[in-house]
C-alpha cells in the first residue's frame, strides 16, 4: 500500500511467500520494472513480485537502498563532506562484500535483477559470475553452473576438431 | 542446485569478453542449450549493443619484404591467433580493400575472390552494399605510408562501423561504376568499381554475409586492374559473434 511517512512516499512490495516489504519510492524505483508500474499508477496496492522469494527480495532491497542516489537535504550534506570518488570507492567495496554469497543465491539474484530490471545489480552479479568461469575448464564451468554435458562424445570431438584454435 | 534458466544464462553469457572470440566457442561446448542461446538473433543484438563497437581482432596488411618469406597477411591482436581468418587455412591471400568491416580478399592460388563481411548491426547498419562512408575511404589515407595508413584506417573503421551512422548515398556503386579509375587518387572509386564489377559479373548480388558464409568464393572476378589500387595496409574489424555464428548455425 502506498503511504506517506515523513514526506517520503512508500511502496509496498510483496514476495510470493507472503512477506511484505515497505520501501521508499526512490529505492523501489531503482528497479525499472517497478518504476514503470509506479509511473503507470499501478502501485497503489502492494506490488507482488513473482518468482522472487523473501530472502532474495530482501537482499535486492538492501542493494537498492545502498545504491539509491543520495538526494535532498541529507544527500547534499553527505556529498559536501565526502568526495564522489570516495563514495564510488565505498560502493565498490560494499558491492564486493554484497556479492559474497553462495551460487544459488547469486543466480537467484541475477534472475531477480533481470526481472526487476536493476542494471547495477545485474551487472554486478553477472559480471562476477562470468569472471569466475571465463578462465575455467569446461568441466569446471559445468560443475559450477550445475549443467550437464549433453553432448555425445563424438559430437564434442567433432566440434573440438573443427574449431581446434579455440581449444588450445 | 537447479540448472540455470535460459534468461540467467543469457545474462551471464552476455558479458563474455568479445575481444577473445575463443570464449564463445568454449561456452558453446558447455551444453547444448548454450549455443542455441549464443546464436539467438535477439541475444546477438543485445551482445553487440552491450559491448558497443566490435573489437579489433586483427589487422590485414600488405607489407612486403625485400628478402625472405613474405610475412603473414593477417596479424591477430587476440590471444588466439589461429582463429578462422583469411589465410588461416593455409591459402595465400591478398586483402584488397576494407569497408565497414567488410573485407575484399583475393585468393591468390585459385584466382578467385573471397569477400568477407562483418554482420551488419540492424540498429546502425543499413545493408552495406548500398552504403558508403566518406570517412574511412578518403584517397589521402590510402596513399599515406603503410603504418600511418594502418592506424588511421583503424580509427576510421571503428567510427564508421558502429558508433555513428556514416554518410550514406543511394546506390553508390551504380553511379561510381561509370567512372573509371585514373591513377592513384581514387581508391574509393576504384574499389567500389570492383565491387560493382563483381556484381555484374556474377549477375546477382554476391555480398556475402559472414553469418552464413564466412569465406565464400566468387569466381571469375575481374581483378587485374585492381592490383595497383590498394597499396597499403588495410585494417579489418570483425565481430567475434560472426565467427561464433558460422560454426553453430
Amino acid at each position: 500500500m502506498a503511504t506517506r511517512e515523513a514526506g517520503k512516499k512508500m511502496i509496498m512490495l510483496k514476495s510470493p511467500d507472503g512477506m511484505e516489504f515497505e520501501v521508499e519510492e526512490a529505492v523501489a524505483m531503482e528497479s525499472q520494472t517497478i518504476r514503470k508500474m509506479i509511473e503507470d499508477d499501478c502501485a497503489d496496492t502492494a506490488i507482488l513480485i513473482p518468482n522472487i522469494n523473501s530472502k532474495i527480495l530482501s537482499r535486492v532491497i538492501e542493494y537498492c537502498n545502498k545504491h539509491v542516489p543520495t538526494t535532498g537535504a541529507t544527500g547534499a550534506a553527505a556529498s559536501d563532506t565526502v568526495a564522489p570518488a570516495a563514495l564510488a570507492e565505498d560502493l565498490k567495496i560494499w558491492d564486493a562484500e554484497f556479492i559474497k554469497v553462495n551460487r544459488a543465491t547469486r543466480f537467484n539474484l541475477i534472475q531477480a535483477a533481470s526481472y526487476l530490471n536493476i542494471k547495477g545489480l545485474l551487472d554486478l552479479t553477472s559480471q562476477t559470475t562470468i569472471d569466475t568461469i571465463s578462465d575455467n575448464s569446461l568441466e569446471e564451468i559445468r560443475s559450477f553452473l550445475s549443467t550437464k554435458n549433453d553432448y555425445l562424445p563424438e559430437e564434442e570431438q567433432t566440434i573440438r576438431r573443427e574449431n581446434q584454435w579455440a581449444f588450445q | 542446485m537447479a540448472p540455470l534458466i535460459d534468461d540467467v544464462t543469457a545474462e551471464i553469457l552476455l558479458r563474455l569478453p568479445p575481444d577473445e572470440p575463443e570464449h564463445l566457442f568454449r561456452a558453446a561446448l558447455v551444453c547444448k542449450p548454450w549455443p542455441r542461446i549464443l546464436c539467438d538473433p535477439g541475444f546477438l543484438r543485445r551482445y553487440r549493443a552491450f559491448h558497443g563497437a566490435p573489437p579489433l581482432l586483427g589487422l590485414l596488411h600488405r607489407l612486403r619484404v625485400i628478402d625472405g618469406d613474405a610475412p603473414a597477411r593477417f596479424a591477430s591482436t587476440t590471444s588466439a591467433p589461429d582463429f578462422p581468418h583469411p589465410s588461416s587455412d593455409g591459402r595465400r591471400t591478398r586483402p584488397l580493400d576494407c569497408r565497414h568491416g567488410r573485407v575484399l580478399v583475393r585468393m591468390l592460388e585459385h584466382e578467385d575472390m573471397d569477400y568477407l563481411s562483418r554482420t551488419p548491426s540492424p540498429e546502425t547498419d543499413t545493408p552495406s552494399p548500398r552504403r558508403t562512408s566518406s570517412g574511412s575511404s578518403s584517397p589521402r589515407r590510402c596513399s599515406a605510408p603503410p603504418t600511418a595508413a594502418t592506424t588511421s584506417t583503424a580509427t576510421a573503421a571503428r567510427s564508421g562501423c558502429s558508433s555513428s551512422p556514416p554518410m550514406t548515398t543511394r546506390t553508390p556503386y551504380a553511379r561510381v561504376s561509370t567512372r573509371r579509375r585514373r591513377g592513384l587518387g581514387a581508391s574509393r572509386c576504384a574499389s567500389t568499381t570492383v565491387v560493382h564489377a563483381l556484381q555484374s559479373t556474377c549477375e546477382r548480388e554476391k555480398y556475402i554475409d559472414a553469418t552464413t558464409h564466412p569465406i565464400s568464393t566468387l569466381s571469375e572476378a575481374p581483378l587485374s586492374e585492381m592490383q595497383s589500387t590498394s597499396r597499403f595496409g588495410w585494417v579489418t574489424q570483425s565481430s567475434s559473434m560472426t565467427w561464433a555464428r558460422t560454426a553453430y548455425p
